[in-house]
Order: structure tokens, then sequence, then C-alpha cells
């Protein structure tokens, strides 16, 4: 693991909404599913 | 960056696999045979994810500059999993965000791709015509070395980073 040093911490982490590639989506995201 | 379609991709610096387009590009593992990639969520002593650096620096200071076709920096966004490392991260899930920066095939100069003139060049594998490789190579090296048309290699990084739905500089 030379290149990036030690490891630190586990994160868990939602893919951002901005800025986003074209179309406002990130590619291979789904759409959030709204509840009724 | 492969041109096999007629367009152009990018390929990762530690893995050399090519980017997505437009779609995510996800961790895998790979059978011991090499024809089975299984998706997988990085793990804490492991060496898979993605690979991104946290800064310019700590990417500059582990890459191997001795790459003769020059390289392409950049931003990515990573998300899912994610494993913290002092000078970067292993991620589940990636995609680039911008292409900022380039290293200079010939003297190893970092270029601003924003602010700075250079040039792309490419020449075919004599062994394959699946692959062409590029060369980036900064002002001065291209006017000692090449003559290259500039403009030709503004139009090409253009055209990637519509591809990919990203942005220069």
């Amino acid at each position: 693991m030379g290149k990036i040093g030690e490891y630190e911490k586990t994160i868990v982490a939602e893919p951002l909404k901005e800025p986003l590639p074209a179309e406002n989506q990130i590619p291979g995201v789904p759409e959030p599913v709204k509840k009724t | 960056m492969k041109p096999q379609d007629g367009g152009l991709w990018l390929r990762s610096v530690v893995r050399h696999d090519l980017w997505p387009l437009r779609e995510r590009f996800e961790a895998y593992s790979t059978s011991v045979s090499g024809l089975h990639k299984q998706s997988i969520t990085p793990g804490v002593r492991s060496q898979d994810g993605i690979y991104a650096f946290k800064t310019l620096d700590d990417a500059l200071g582990t890459l191997d500059r001795t790459c003769y076709r020059g390289t392409f920096l950049g931003r990515v966004q990573v998300w899912g999993v994610i494993q913290k490392h002092q000078f970067g991260y292993r991620a589940q899930f990636a995609y680039p965000h911008s292409l900022t920066h380039g290293i200079c095939c010939i003297c190893k100069r970092i270029v601003s791709l924003k602010s700075e003139p250079f040039a792309i060049g490419w020449s075919a594998y004599h062994f394959s015509d699946d692959f062409s490789v590029s060369g980036f190579v900064c002002k001065v090296c291209n006017e000692k070395y090449y003559l290259l048309n500039t403009e030709t290699g503004y139009v090409e990084l253009s055209e990637l980073a519509e591809r990919y739905g990203i942005t220069i500089g």
C-alpha cells in the first residue's frame, strides 16, 4: 500500500449531487425513489 | 486512451483500466484465470478499490513520471465504501470530474491545461491495431522536438471531456 500510505479509516459516502456530469446525473447512480 | 471506436478514452494510471463512458467505475476483483471479474467492496486490509490521491502533490510524489507517453491529472468523485489512507483513497465507485494538468512526456514538467499551451500526439502500437497511445508535450518540447498542431490537441481534449461529461481546468 506504499503509493497511498498507511490506512486511516473507513468512510461510507453517498455520491455527490453537484457538480455533475452532463444531464445532471452521475452515470450509473439511480435516481432516488419517492415514497408514496 | 483508446480510439478504437473513433473516440477517446481515459485510462487509469494505477491499474491501466479504461474509465467507462458515462457509467460509474466500479471496483472489481479478477479471478486467478483472469477471465472473470466480480464487483467488490474495498476491504481494510486489501489492496482493492479505485485509487485516488488526496492532492496534486500526493499524486506527483508517487506517480511514475518515467512514462514516455505523458499523463493527464484531474479530479474524480468517489463514493460508496471508501478506505481512507495517508495520501489517498481506495473507493468502491468513482467517476472523473475534471482534467486539470498534464505531465510532459519529454521534460516531465507539469502543465496546467487551462492556462498553459500544450500539444497531444498519437502513434499506433506496432503489434496491434486495437490501441493507440498519446503523447502529451509542453510548448517548449513541442517546438523543439515535434511541431505538433496545438489546435488539434485542444479539439481532441475538448471531445474527450464532452464524451465523459467532464470539465477541463
